[in-house]
């Protein structure tokens, strides 16, 4: 039998939600070409690559990013959030454009569920590269 | 013809070639079956054709162990049992769930899937939904609802809904008329009688709650009174064994299984774009006997192989909705759900995200200390109540976790969506309910160490004894049981239909 008057009916809440989240992050407007590759645009196009890929506003996934930098037991510096991020930074420098680093890291998240890389955080089952990505969106946009 | 046995007088003897007690779908399937076999039939029910609170207040029990619906009130004394609330959910076993599998304890059926599946077809027609087919791909073709475009480590399935089929009101009349059936009503069945060396029943003393006893002889005698008033009516037989009737091991009561309902507790995030239409209730292709449509809801679980590779349980998970089942209170978990993350995990913010509430069906692993006992206090009969100590398990709670991060990598391998269960790896924060299933407590085995029933629902003690109904599922798998319980009815049908009966009274 299936009708059970004490079931929870959850998350409602959220099929109703779209709409008031799509608000484009103004640092992450257009399909800039990657900079020279100095220590400190590098440090600004990695982050704005993440909260690109994220194109919402950043507090979402930092709230991630900062579960799983927790759960690697490292602290928030710049050094150790990089250290948590090692696979998608590789992949962002790598890619000659914000929109190709974008495409490679989709298809790394896909590849991260194939092949069992996923991580648990805040309630969220994650691919690992969007954990790393979440990592990412705590380093200041200007380094 | 159906007789009150509040008519009969004190004392009153009734012999039968067969002996049903419990007029539920079990026990009226078998009856139905054994109309013009040659065979009398006598078939006994507590209740009346409808409802009445003091008959079932003789179901009165406590719950010890997981909180889990009353067990006064989940079963119905009265013609027809509990299929007088069924809400219809239908799905064999899976051939899965028959085999042994060394990493599950006591699993493996005596008989195969493929055994059953003759029966499962007769089910259909009884239960009153389609053909036995299966195929989630056959039925996505035929409706044209798209199945997700999931890897193969993910089993599509769907279920079919019968109308649902009150067995007491759809199959009275047809057992009222047929010649060889007497369906007694009001009828209790006390104590079962064996004979001197312990090895064949020779009465059934019932009673009725107006004080009239009787007995009733027969050659072969079964019980199909449900996953728990078996287990009862064995262990308060205890006129001549101290510890019940074919309990020489100790096993009647324990390995009490139901199906964990994960409710309220696992949501599903994805894009409004993704189609789920398949997995919301709705007409299907499949046509019953009558012409009418059946009704179908898609469902996901782990393919076989993956399954038998990590070691898991069976489940089924459905997308909870319009038609899926019942709307609850929301938990407190709703409010913390973050949207703006699903958002930019789903669609990276370029589309909607919807999200739903995944209602995962678990099978239990069975488990000892998971039983059913008699508890002190008696009903208005005088037989001892139950006291329903239903446990889980602690691996199986592992399981279901291993087994959601699976899916969750499923779902996102294939651009589906998100998994999000309240609490971390170690920990998920969700509560296992129960479904009303009831199963496993006189469990079908070869082995008289641990289990009650032969591949024939013959109890292993005795030899004119059966048992059938959910009690005598060795394992549970996820599916709702009603179906497999009519398929099995169905089969001992045919097993007393080929048997040979000896003198009703034993000497």
């Amino acid at each position: 039998m299936n009708s059970y008057p004490r079931r929870g009916f959850l998350l409602q809440v959220l099929t109703v939600c779209g709409t008031p989240f799509l608000v484009p992050l103004t640092s992450v407007e257009g399909h800039q070409k990657a900079p020279a590759d100095t220590a400190v645009t590098r440090g600004s196009q990695d982050t704005q690559t993440a909260a690109s890929y994220f194109g919402v506003r950043i507090d979402a996934a930092r709230t991630i990013g900062e579960a799983y930098v927790r759960h690697l037991g490292l602290d928030t510096s710049a050094e150790s959030i990089r250290k948590a991020s090692l696979s998608a930074l590789d992949i962002i420098k790598q890619a000659s454009t914000r929109q190709n680093a974008i495409t490679a890291l989709e298809r790394a998240v896909r590849r991260d569920f194939q092949q069992g890389r996923s991580v648990q955080l805040e309630g969220w089952i994650i691919s690992r590269t969007e954990a790393e990505l979440c990592a990412l969106t705590l380093l200041p946009a200007t380094n | 013809m159906i007789i009150d046995a509040r008519t009969l007088a004190d004392g009153a003897t009734l012999e039968a070639d067969v002996c049903i007690a419990g007029a539920g779908a079990a026990g009226m399937t078998i009856a139905l079956d054994l109309r013009a076999s040659g065979l009398s039939v006598l078939l006994l029910e507590s209740g009346g054709t409808e409802q009445d609170p003091g008959v079932q207040s003789l179901s009165e029990g406590r719950m010890i162990g997981i909180d889990t619906w009353n067990v006064r009130t989940m079963r119905i004394r009265a013609l027809g049992g509990t299929t007088g609330h069924w809400a219809g959910w239908c799905r064999p076993l899976t051939p899965q769930d028959f085999e042994a599998r060394d990493y599950i304890p006591l699993s493996g059926w005596p008989i195969k899937y493929s055994d059953l599946v003759p029966f499962y077809r007769r089910a259909c027609e009884t239960v009153q939904i389609g053909e036995f087919d299966w195929s989630s791909t056959a039925r996505a073709k035929a409706t044209g609802k798209a199945l997700l475009p999931l890897g193969d480590a993910i089993d599509q399935r769907y279920y079919q809904f019968s109308p649902p089929t009150r067995f007491g009101r759809f199959y009275a009349d047809t057992l009222a008329q047929a010649d060889d059936v007497r369906v007694l009503t009001f009828a209790n069945v006390g104590d079962i009688r064996l004979d001197q060396r312990r090895g064949r029943v020779e009465s059934f003393a019932c009673r009725t709650l107006q004080g009239n006893a009787f007995h009733v002889h027969a050659g072969r005698y079964v019980l199909a009174l449900g996953g728990i008033e078996n287990v009862r009516v064995l262990l308060a037989s205890r006129s001549q064994e101290s510890d019940g009737v074919a309990n020489g091991h100790g096993v009647v009561g324990k390995y009490f299984m139901e199906h964990p309902h994960y409710y309220g507790s696992i949501g599903v995030v994805h894009p409004s774009t993704v189609d789920l239409a398949f997995y919301r209730r709705g007409p299907s292709d499949l046509r019953r006997a009558d012409g009418t449509t059946v009704e179908m809801l898609g469902a996901l679980g782990l393919a076989a192989e993956m399954s038998r590779r990590e070691k898991l349980l069976n489940f089924s998970a459905t997308f909870q909705g319009t038609g899926a089942g019942r709307a609850g209170p929301a938990k407190p978990q709703s409010a913390v759900l973050p949207a703006s993350t699903a958002q930019a995990l789903v669609t990276h913010g370029d589309g909607d995200v919807s999200a739903t509430e995944l209602t995962v069906r678990s099978e239990q692993s069975p488990f000892r200390e998971s039983r059913i006992t008699l508890a002190e206090d008696l009903d208005a009969l005088g037989m001892p109540r139950v006291a329903l100590d239903w446990r889980i398990d602690p691996e199986d709670d592992v399981r279901m976790r291993r087994a959601m991060v699976i899916l969750a990598r499923e779902l996102g391998a294939a651009g589906v969506g998100r998994l999000w269960i309240p609490g971390d790896a170690s920990r998920f924060v969700w509560r296992q309910d129960p479904g009303g299933h009831h199963m496993g407590a006189t469990r079908m085995g070869t082995d008289p160490a641990v289990s009650v029933v032969n591949a024939d629902s013959r109890t292993h003690q005795v030899e004119n004894l059966y048992i059938t109904g959910g009690s005598v599922f060795t394992t549970g798998g996820d599916s709702n049981p009603t179906l497999t319980i009519v398929a099995l009815a169905h089969r001992l049908a045919d097993t007393l239909k080929r048997g040979t009966f000896p003198a009703k009274k034993s000497a």
